[in-house]
């Protein structure tokens, strides 16, 4: 009787129609399957190394795995850095393999030092600290803090995966002076002797923009190192809330950084006016800047007014051949050399006549801290700044969540990057 | 230390030669063409590239796996030259399989080869001893009954001595070894549902099914619960017709809606069913690494112990095709698919109800176990019969075979 042997010929004709399929979605989809974030055979095979050399991958160092696993990703594919997710060739037939196995060496521009300094400074505060070489774009530190260690996982904790410093957007505060500064220098707004008079508020009818004290009489230079947050309100009333937002874009800040196929999301100036253009113009109301694009200006006012685009990449190698180098940098004028010298002398004035050098490693840094109201108990902590050195072409920025001044809480980290900079 | 250029070179070489050998051994065997010791010779090559690969992957250990399995099947066929016996191509395809199961377990737990190959070897004589059984009608009356005791017994046991693994309640330790007696069970339920005389009623036969379930259930086993309500299906297809058909399947969905009821957990896997890439880090976690790795491997492979599914959990059984996929190739996994169908359709030579319905119940947990880890089908915990690492796993496969090949060759 053929009718029993029928049952199999319909099973073999399902399961054969089944791995069709599979086969089909196995031609349409394979490719995209091979390079899906967290594919073994991409983050898996790859030794990736800090600038000098210093293995990453897989390193025994605990602390060192968890201030770089933003930069290099984990197995599963929590973290995705397309960068490091090194394009292989992949086709159907071949899937992935490459004769010999394919581990390319991708030596990053981070300082492995630094990096684990860094994230020891930041401690159990959520933020992230940055150093950038202003000539080159080189990122010499990014961390991201909270992090986790790849190898131990333990508990998720609320945005580890998080990259703070590439996707970060954060309430500026007094850093955020810089841009007003360097937007009314180029405008011509201000002079060499304008004066603001702060007399610790500036109303608005029922609306102030206040300063903690009265500053009395002060040129431009002493508002800048005052913070005084009533002269830099005068400043944006004076640009307008158009020509402000208009530098904001021409400095970067409201613009994606691309780079290493990392792209940031851009910063946030909304154009008012009144009370919320003034506290704009002190880095308050609506006013969000995402770390890595403010490093880049930060680092173009001490680059004598070129950005440089930012890059974690230094080389990737595989097998002797060097399959990638980023090129020579290149600059891009966001400010005239006459106002970035201004605001240089500005910034250096406030170290050497404020914070004092001994905070800096006695290097000629020029900074700005800022403490940026959240709207919650504590503020955030913020310091931008650079070192005006030949041998330390370097700007930073550290941002603190909830770290209250900015001159308490982010003086000691830069102090003692610095510190670690000099000595090695 | 061998320098690792003989591996890249040997790697280079046995991508084509893997898979070429293995479409032409099955051409061979599928075809029957040509000597039966040929063909063997042909697997043995096989083999023995394997075993040099593999040896390569990690030199200072050499796997011994192959030469067993080799043993193993020379043996065999001894064994039925000796007792008159011909056709040996199907048997030819089962080592086939277990050769490539040898090799995901050489790549996932290398330490287990010994465990796998005793089970291979308990498995081929199972293999005998039900052929033996089947071959005579009067010991067929005696076993049949023995077989269903033995089947419920087994299933009583695991329930109140079994331990639970992986949300399963299905594993029982014996001195050390462990087994899953509900796989066994399988070939006793096959065998006790075959009818002797043509008027028996199914009513015995059906209670037997549901209190199998049953059991299963209370152990969350549902992924073998699944395959006893098929093979309770196609039994009652085969001995009472499409009546029978429908009135069975009433009863499997009328328990599917007892099952959604008071043990909803089991669907769980219905969940992410063709959404596993929404869910890549929780319930599509294994199934979108096997794609992944299957896709890496494309179609000629990687190369062994070049894959990454060894540090996948079930990697050598519920997902097994991905990790030769991924060092083979796609086009070996589409082969030892191809080595069940043909196992099966054996069966439709015989036209008996127990080789049909043992065929059937092939297919279908091959179906499940590689349609389930490509998502084409929900993951439902089964293993690939021959590939997949586990002692009852082979066993029951090898008594699959036994009841295929009918006891007569």
């Amino acid at each position: 009787m053929k009718n029993r042997a029928k049952i199999l010929w319909i099973l073999s004709f399902l399961l054969l129609t089944g791995f069709g399929f599979f086969l089909w979605e196995y031609v349409n989809y394979a490719a995209s399957w091979a390079s899906f974030p967290g594919t073994p055979h991409i983050s898996g095979s790859a030794t990736v190394t800090d600038r000098s050399g210093v293995i990453l991958t897989g390193t025994e160092d605990a602390l060192l795995r968890r201030a770089t696993v933003h930069w290099i990703g984990d197995r599963q594919g929590n973290i995705r850095i397309p960068a490091v997710d090194y394009k292989r060739q992949f086709d159907l037939v071949n899937g992935l393999y490459s004769y010999g196995g394919f581990c390319p060496k991708i030596r990053l521009t981070l300082h492995a030092e630094l990096q684990k300094a860094a994230l020891s400074a930041l401690g159990e505060s959520r933020g992230t600290v940055a150093v950038l070489n202003y000539q080159t774009g080189e990122l010499l530190c990014a961390v991201s803090n909270p992090t986790f260690d790849p190898e131990n996982m333990g508990e998720t904790v609320e945005s580890m995966f998080f990259n703070r410093f590439t996707q970060g957007l954060y309430t500026p505060g007094s850093i955020f002076k810089l841009v007003t500064l360097g937007a009314a220098l180029e405008e011509g707004v201000v002079a060499e002797n304008s004066a603001y008079v702060c007399t610790g508020s500036l109303s608005f009818g029922k609306n102030r923009v206040t300063c903690a004290a009265p500053h009395g009489r002060q040129t431009v230079g002493e508002a800048f190192r005052n913070s005084c947050n009533c002269a830099f309100g005068k400043m944006a009333l004076d640009l307008g809330g158009e020509k402000l937002s208009f530098y904001c874009e021409k400095f970067g800040i409201t613009k994606e950084v691309l780079f290493d196929g990392i792209a940031t999301p851009p910063g946030y100036y909304e154009k008012a006016a009144s009370v919320d253009l003034a506290w704009s113009g002190a880095g308050q109301f609506t006013t969000r800047i995402n770390p890595c694009s403010f490093l880049s200006f930060v680092g173009a006012v001490a680059n004598g007014g070129v950005r440089v685009n930012p890059y974690v990449i230094g080389r990737v190698e595989e097998g002797g051949e060097t399959l990638y180098s980023p090129g020579r940098p290149s600059g891009e004028r966001i400010l005239s050399q006459e106002t970035a010298e201004k605001l240089q002398s500005y910034l250096r004035s406030n170290v050497r006549d404020k914070y004092g050098d001994s905070h800096f490693a006695h290097l000629t840094v020029g900074a700005k801290t800022g403490t940026a109201e959240v709207g919650g108990e504590k503020p955030n902590a913020m310091l931008c700044g650079f070192v005006l050195d030949g041998k330390y072409p370097l700007a930073f920025l550290i941002c603190v969540e909830e770290g209250g001044y900015g001159e308490k809480t982010c003086l000691p980290i830069a102090g003692k990057l610095l510190k670690m900079l000099v000595e090695n | 230390m061998i320098p690792s250029v003989y591996s890249d070179v040997l790697t280079a070489i046995l991508r084509y030669a893997v898979p070429g050998l293995s479409i032409w051994l099955f051409a061979r065997c599928a075809a029957r063409k040509g000597k039966t010791a040929t063909k063997l010779l042909l697997l043995t090559l096989l083999q023995a590239l394997l075993t040099l690969s593999y040896y390569l992957k990690d030199p200072g250990n050499l796997p011994l796996g192959f030469a067993g399995i080799a043993a193993c099947q020379w043996l065999l066929l001894l064994n039925y030259k000796l007792t008159n016996k011909n056709a040996f191509e199907t048997e030819i395809l089962c080592f086939f399989l277990s050769t490539f199961g040898m090799c995901a377990i050489l790549s996932v737990c290398p330490e287990e080869w010994g465990k796998q190959l005793a089970s291979l070897l308990l498995g081929v004589l199972f293999f005998l001893f039900l052929g033996w059984i089947l071959s005579d009608g009067k010991r067929i009356r005696i076993f049949r009954p023995v077989a269903a005791v033995t089947g419920g017994l087994l299933l009583l046991v695991t329930l109140f001595f079994g331990e639970t693994y992986y949300g399963a309640k299905c594993w029982l330790y014996v001195g050390g070894v462990s087994f899953q007696p509900a796989e066994l069970t399988k070939i006793c339920f096959l065998f006790a549902g075959t009818p002797q005389k043509e008027k028996e009623s199914i009513v015995p036969f059906f209670l037997y099914a549901v209190t199998v379930c049953l059991i299963l259930g209370l152990m969350n086993d549902f992924g073998t619960a699944l395959i006893f309500s098929f093979a309770f299906l196609v039994i009652a297809f085969l001995r009472f017709g499409f009546g029978a058909l429908l009135f069975g399947v009433a009863g499997v969905a009328l328990a599917g809606v007892g099952i959604l009821r008071f043990a909803p957990h089991a669907f769980s896997r219905f969940d992410t069913w063709r959404h596993i890439w929404e869910a890549p880090l929780s319930g599509g976690y294994q199934q979108t690494r096997a794609l992944m790795c299957i896709a890496s491997g494309g179609l000629l492979g990687l190369g062994a112990g070049k894959g990454w599914m060894q540090n996948l959990f079930a990697a050598d059984s519920d997902m097994v095709i991905a990790t030769v996929g991924e060092e083979w190739g796609l086009m070996t996994v589409g082969i030892l698919l191809f080595c069940i169908l043909a196992v099966s359709l054996r069966a439709a030579q015989k036209n008996t109800v127990y080789a049909v319905a043992a065929a059937a119940v092939l297919l279908f947990q091959t179906a499940l176990n590689a349609l389930g880890t490509v998502d084409i089908l929900p993951l439902t915990g089964v293993t690939f019969p021959f590939l997949s690492n586990g002692g009852t796993s082979m066993l029951c496969a090898w008594g699959l075979l036994a009841l295929i090949q009918g006891g007569e060759t």
